[in-house]
Formats: C-alpha cells, sequence, structure tokens
C-alpha cells in the first residue's frame, strides 16, 4: 500500500486545485531526513469536500498545509485555478493565499489571548479588505452572525471568555471575512465535546453551500470524516493508500490499512462483538527510515514477498474507487486494466 | 481481600467535591452513589466539566489544595477512602488501587528511565531486591505487549510513542495487582488503531487478573462493548445508571439520547444532518435552577425548570433522573407541546439547526 501513482486524479480541467506528486522532506542531524510526505498527489474539485485521514505523523496536516505553501513542499506541484503556486513570488502567493483559508485544531491557541474579538476577526481585512472602518465593522458583524455568535455581546470581549465551540466558531469566521474559495481544515472538532462537533460539522456544511465553499478536511475520526466529506483520502506513513468516494470507501474498503482503521473505530454499540484478544505488538514505522516497497506492508495481515520489493501503484478497483496495494480486499477481476 | 463476591468491591455513596473559587462554589461532583463488584467494568461518560474526572479523583483523594471541600463515602473494602489519614492512603494507591491517566506524557516522570518508574513502585510495596525487581518489570513490559522490552526499560519516556508511553503506565498500575484500576480517558490522546490495542490491553489484563476497572471517557464508542455498567454524568450528577445493554438499547435521559444522537456513525451514509445538542453545559457556579439538563433539552417542561428530578430506579436496575423519560407517553406528549410551541432546543434537535446559546429564562414552556 501506501503507494504512489496518479490515476485517482481527474481532469485538470474540472478541478480547482491539484497536488501533483508533493515531497515533503525534514532534515535532522547527520543529514538523514523525515519523510514526511513522499510523492502524494490530490485533487480537490469546486464545491467538493476532501477528507483527508490517517493516523497522527502519517503526513496529512502536512500534505494539506502544503498546499497553502506553509511551507512549500521540497519538491512537487500544486496548482490553484490554474495557476502553479510553488512557482509564485512572494507578493503573487500572498495574494493567492487569500482566497486560501485555514482552521486548526486547538481553537483556543489559535486565537491571540490579549485581543478582543472584533479584532481577531478584523485582522485579514485590515490587511486586505475595505479600508473603511464602518465596512469592516459590518463585514466582521456579518461573519460572527453567520457562525452562531452575538456580534453585540462577542465583539469587545477577549477569547478566554468564549468556550471551546464558541473560539472554533470565532476562528471560523476569520476564515471566511475575505471570502475564500478553499478552507483547509485541520482537525477542527477532535478538541470538542460530542455535542458540540455535532453543531460545527452541521454549521461547516451549511457555510459551505451558503458560500460555495471547497472544503479540505483531516481528522483522525473516520465517522466524522465520512459525515462531511464527498471524496476521502487514506494516509498511511507519508504516503496514499485508498481514494474514493465516502460511501464507497465505508461499504467495501480495498485496502487493507482502511480495514483495520475501520475495525478499529469505535462503535457505540454494544451488540458489536469486541475481540480483546486482538493486541498487535506493532508500532507504526519511522519516517526516517520508511520500509521499502509498500509501507503498510510491516503491519499487514497479506503481505508477501513482492510488498517488500514492488511499491504498488494506484488503479481503479471501481468507479471512482483507487487503492494502492498488491492484494486489494476487493475482487481484482473488475480492474479490467490492471496487468499483474 | 474480605468481601465476597456479593458485597460490592466499591461502594462510592453520596459523594460531594465543591471547590471554592473567587466565583463562587463551583459543585464538580454534587451527591454521587454507585458500587462496584469485584472484576466489574465501570463507565463513566459525559462530557467535558460533568465531572467524571473529579470523582475518580476524589475517590483516589487526589484533589489537593485548600479550597476543596470533599463529602460522603467511598468504602473500599470496608474502609472509607475519604476520611483514611493518607499515610494509609499510600499503601492502597498502588497495591489495591491504581490509576491509568490521560496523558502519558505528563503521567511518566521524563527525566527517570521507564525501567526504574516501573520497578519503583514494586521494590517499594513488595520489597524485593534489585534484580528481581529488574525481572519483574521486563515481565510486567512483555505483559503489555512492549516489543523488544529490555530495551524499552532502558530507554527514557520520550524515546517511545504515545502508545507505547500509554502501555508503560498501564504496566506500572498493574505492577503490585491491583484490585481496583482506574482508567481516566486512557485513550483519548491516541490514535484509533493505538486505542483499539490499549483497550483491548486493558480487557485483557482485567479478565486475566480479576480485577475491577472504572473507565472514564467521553466517548461511547470506547464504553459499548467494554463495560458491564455504565453511569452517565451531566454537571456533576447521575442522569442515567444502568447496564451497558440497556443504555443503548433502552435509553431512557433525553442527555444519554442527544449523545447518542449527535456521534456520527460509519454506517449512515455522507452528509447525514447530525442531531446537535442545542447550547452547551452549564455553569457549575451558576446553575439553573430545576433539572441541570432543562435549558438543552428538547423535551422540557415548566416542572423540568422549576423541580429537579430525583434518580428513580426501575425494577431491572435502570435509574434515571428525568421527569418525562424517553420512550413514555408523557414524553411523546412533551415533545408535541415543545414543537408546537416552537421552543428553541426542540427546533433543533427537530430540525438539526445549530442554536449555541439558549437564552436561561426562557421559563414557560418556550413561546
Amino acid at each position: 500500500m501506501a503507494g504512489s501513482g496518479k490515476a485517482h486524479l481527474r481532469d485538470p480541467g474540472d478541478v480547482l486545485m491539484r497536488a501533483e506528486d508533493l515531497v515533503i522532506e525534514f532534515p535532522i542531524s547527520r543529514g538523514r531526513v523525515v519523510n514526511a510526505v513522499s510523492g502524494v498527489s490530490l485533487d480537490v474539485k469546486q464545491g467538493e469536500t476532501l477528507g483527508l485521514v490517517g493516523e497522527s505523523g502519517c503526513g496529512k496536516s502536512t500534505t494539506a498545509k502544503s498546499l497553502i505553501q506553509l511551507p512549500p513542499p521540497t519538491s512537487g506541484t500544486v496548482s490553484y485555478q490554474g495557476t502553479e503556486l510553488t512557482s509564485l513570488d512572494d507578493e503573487a502567493l500572498r495574494n493567492a493565499r487569500t482566497d486560501l483559508q485555514m482552521i486548526f485544531q486547538d481553537p483556543i491557541s489559535s486565537l491571540n489571548p490579549r485581543r478582543k474579538i472584533g479584532d481577531v476577526v478584523a485582522e485579514p481585512l485590515r490587511v486586505w479588505g475595505p479600508r473603511n472602518d464602518a465596512e469592516q465593522t459590518e463585514l466582521v458583524d456579518a461573519m460572527l452572525e453567520a457562525v452562531g455568535i452575538d456580534p453585540a455581546l462577542a465583539r469587545d470581549k477577549r477569547p478566554h471568555e468564549f468556550s471551546g465551540g464558541q473560539c472554533q466558531r470565532i476562528s471560523i469566521a476569520r476564515a471566511l471575512v475575505l471570502n475564500p474559495q478553499v478552507i483547509i481544515c485541520d482537525e477542527p472538532v477532535s478538541a470538542l465535546d460530542v455535542s458540540v462537533q455535532a453543531q460545527i460539522l452541521n454549521m461547516l456544511e451549511d457555510l459551505k453551500s451558503q458560500y460555495g465553499l471547497t472544503l479540505v478536511f483531516i481528522a483522525h475520526d473516520l465517522a466524522v470524516v465520512k459525515n462531511i466529506s464527498d471524496r476521502v483520502a487514506v494516509m498511511y506513513l507519508g504516503k496514499l493508500c485508498e481514494v474514493s468516494e465516502s460511501n464507497d470507501l465505508y461499504a467495501t474498503p480495498a485496502h487493507p490499512y482502511t480495514e483495520l482503521l475501520l475495525g478499529s473505530s469505535p462503535v457505540p454499540d454494544p451488540t458489536s462483538a469486541v475481540d480483546i484478544t486482538m493486541v498487535e505488538e506493532g508500532d507504526v514505522p519511522s519516517p526516517i527510515d520508511p520500509p521499502s516497497g509498500c509501507r503498510f506492508r510491516t503491519r499487514c495481515a497479506y503481505a508477501t514477498e513482492r510488498c517488500a520489493q514492488e511499491e504498488p501503484m494506484m488503479r481503479e478497483v471501481s468507479q471512482d474507487h483507487f487503492v494502492a496495494c498488491h492484494h486489494p480486499l476487493v475482487s481484482v477481476a473488475e480492474t479490467a486494466e490492471v496487468s499483474a | 481481600m474480605t468481601s465476597t463476591r456479593d458485597e460490592p468491591l466499591l461502594s462510592v455513596q453520596g459523594l460531594r467535591t465543591h471547590f471554592a473559587l473567587n466565583a463562587g462554589l463551583l459543585k464538580a461532583v454534587d451527591g454521587v452513589t454507585f458500587d462496584l463488584r469485584a472484576g466489574q467494568t465501570l463507565g463513566i461518560v459525559g462530557e467535558s466539566g460533568s465531572g467524571k474526572t473529579v470523582l475518580s479523583r476524589s475517590i483516589m483523594r487526589l484533589n489537593l489544595g485548600n479550597n476543596v471541600e470533599t463529602s460522603g463515602k467511598a468504602l473500599f473494602d470496608g474502609k472509607d477512602l475519604l476520611s483514611l489519614p493518607m499515610n494509609q492512603m499510600t499503601n492502597i494507591w498502588g497495591q489495591e488501587i491504581a490509576m491509568v491517566f490521560q496523558d502519558p506524557m505528563t503521567s511518566l516522570n521524563p527525566v527517570v528511565k521507564i525501567g526504574r518508574q516501573v520497578s519503583e513502585h514494586v521494590r517499594k510495596h513488595l520489597s524485593l531486591s534489585r534484580r528481581e525487581a529488574r525481572e519483574l518489570a521486563v515481565q510486567l513490559l512483555k505483559s503489555v505487549r512492549i516489543p523488544e522490552a529490555e530495551v524499552a526499560y532502558s530507554s527514557f519516556p520520550h524515546e517511545l510513542s504515545g502508545g507505547m508511553r500509554q502501555r508503560v503506565s498501564i504496566a506500572i498500575a498493574l505492577a503490585c495487582g491491583p484490585q481496583l484500576l482506574f482508567a481516566d480517558e486512557p485513550t483519548t490522546a491516541l490514535d484509533v488503531t493505538v486505542q483499539h490495542q490499549i483497550l483491548n490491553l486493558l480487557g485483557l489484563q482485567q479478565s486475566e487478573r480479576d480485577m475491577a476497572m472504572v473507565l472514564v471517557t467521553h466517548d461511547l464508542g470506547v464504553v459499548a462493548g467494554r463495560t458491564d455498567e455504565i453511569i452517565v454524568m451531566y454537571a456533576g450528577k447521575i442522569v442515567e445508571q444502568a447496564s451497558t445493554h440497556q443504555i443503548f438499547q433502552n435509553t431512557s435521559h433525553p442527555y444519554t439520547e442527544a449523545l447518542l444522537r449527535s456521534i456520527p456513525k460509519t454506517d449512515q451514509p455522507s452528509h447525514t444532518r447530525l442531531a446537535a445538542i442545542a447550547g452547551r453545559p452549564p455553569n457549575l457556579i451558576t446553575m439553573p435552577s430545576g433539572c441541570s439538563f432543562s435549558p438543552r433539552c428538547p423535551y422540557a417542561q415548566e416542572r423540568c425548570f422549576e423541580e429537579e428530578p430525583p434518580l428513580t430506579v426501575t425494577k431491572e436496575g435502570h435509574a434515571t433522573a428525568c421527569w418525562y423519560q424517553v420512550g413514555t407517553e408523557a414524553n411523546r406528549a412533551a415533545w408535541d407541546k415543545n414543537l408546537a410551541a416552537g421552543r428553541p432546543a426542540t427546533l433543533a434537535v427537530a430540525e438539526g439547526q445549530v442554536i449555541d446559546e439558549v437564552p436561561i429564562d426562557i421559563g414557560a414552556g418556550g413561546a
């Protein structure tokens, strides 16, 4: 698994954003590098929600951040509406980024504790928006209202006076205030309680249709990702395992890693038997020295010789369902064009 | 152990933990009563601020500070833990009751090697020699499925992954063979695959050692297949208590019902509208009068805003604190009445709206 290839990419004319062969390496001591992302290709259509899911350290946040060049990838390309972001100079990139906004995991630490809510949300406007104070205030108020915060009460308060869920709403208002096209949501609900999580997920769906947004949604909770996404990409150790329309992915996972994730995900139903004798010793291998061939083979129940030698490439197993695995869990007969 | 199978191992009676703050008295735990039998698993579920962590820490006597007032009883093996002198408590910690904490990075000492942290305990309580303690520690590390236990023995916590660190905390907790284990959100900081392993490990160790366990979590999915009984807490009180099967199949408190509905599930199609719970948990200093869930409850009637419902127990041992329990005629009538009156919390559930602030003074049935 965890292979390369671009079979899952759609026609460049149809997509809003397209990343090809992203490689992101972080140098560490003695000339070694952390292979955070190794050859990931993704695309997002206008108005689509792309879910990115995987364990911590699999490179999902790094991949998403590199879409807005934070930091730029070591190699690979990111094109947005036909513009190649990796080749833009600083000024042009700054301009392009107004269309691409981000929401972070920890709502409280992503807001400056010393600033008033009104100023926090107005900050993007002070840089990019109308110079006129009255116009700015109007926009800020409209945004706060759109995320369910009363602007009259909130404007002069500071972040500590709000709960986690409210702070996340405020960060969403800040991300929306410049009227962006794409919002990258980096685990926006992981730090929230389930009841608040449901409020935020519903709200993101509403805002998405109201403002015609395109979302890249990162989470480690498979049920959350399924709820919000149109298409889901599963990552493992810096590689893509499986990309599919979301209902199809959950109904018929083709990659052994997706199956493992789904099997581990807790189900709020006491009748679904839990086999407690299944305690594996395995740990995720280090991204400094990833396994050869398929990166998942060290934990995979189906791994063979071939998985150690040959890296699997993305291939289509059914309509809009792609997997990078030598031994996919769905019948390979369907994949007519694939020769072994 | 003097208690038999029929007597509870731990019996908590009317436990209250209040914190005196400048802003007022914070009632973190307000009158909690439950029993736990040997070898059984109890799940305590609730959102942040519901008092579940303070409850387990109160029983363990870990709430330090001059502003903490704890009252009630926690009988363990005939002794009231809450009135035990601290020097006797130290003999109970680790040997009879142990605890696994949420964040293994902060619960392990970062400058002490794993081996010493595991064997320290054993040497003190079981008075083993250095060699014997080392052997036992390596055994323990192996029993929690740490690969290359010998290597892990002489590593520092930062050299291990989060999941491995949590295994070490479990090894430490199990070292002296406790009768009772408190696991306070043991997997919240971990990935789903690791969470699955850790929970299985806890379950496996529990059945091997015939140990009782209290599993504290915010995730109903975590407790579903792994507990015998569940307590649902809200604003410092028990709102529902029943066998795991009953809680899920025969949910009777509106809060439990709302929690179950608000969780996204993998068997629902994408973009399923979630039934969010309107509003947010109450401020524990200025609690609403009547039922503490009433401002967010879609079924709330006048009575709920005025009178606090008692915890009533059915024949089957299903306890619920609610005037209009889910599944009853009165509940359906209350829903219809609220829907007709356009009460915000009811509408929010009916139409999947997002309502952040439900006014507290909403008094008489909406309008």
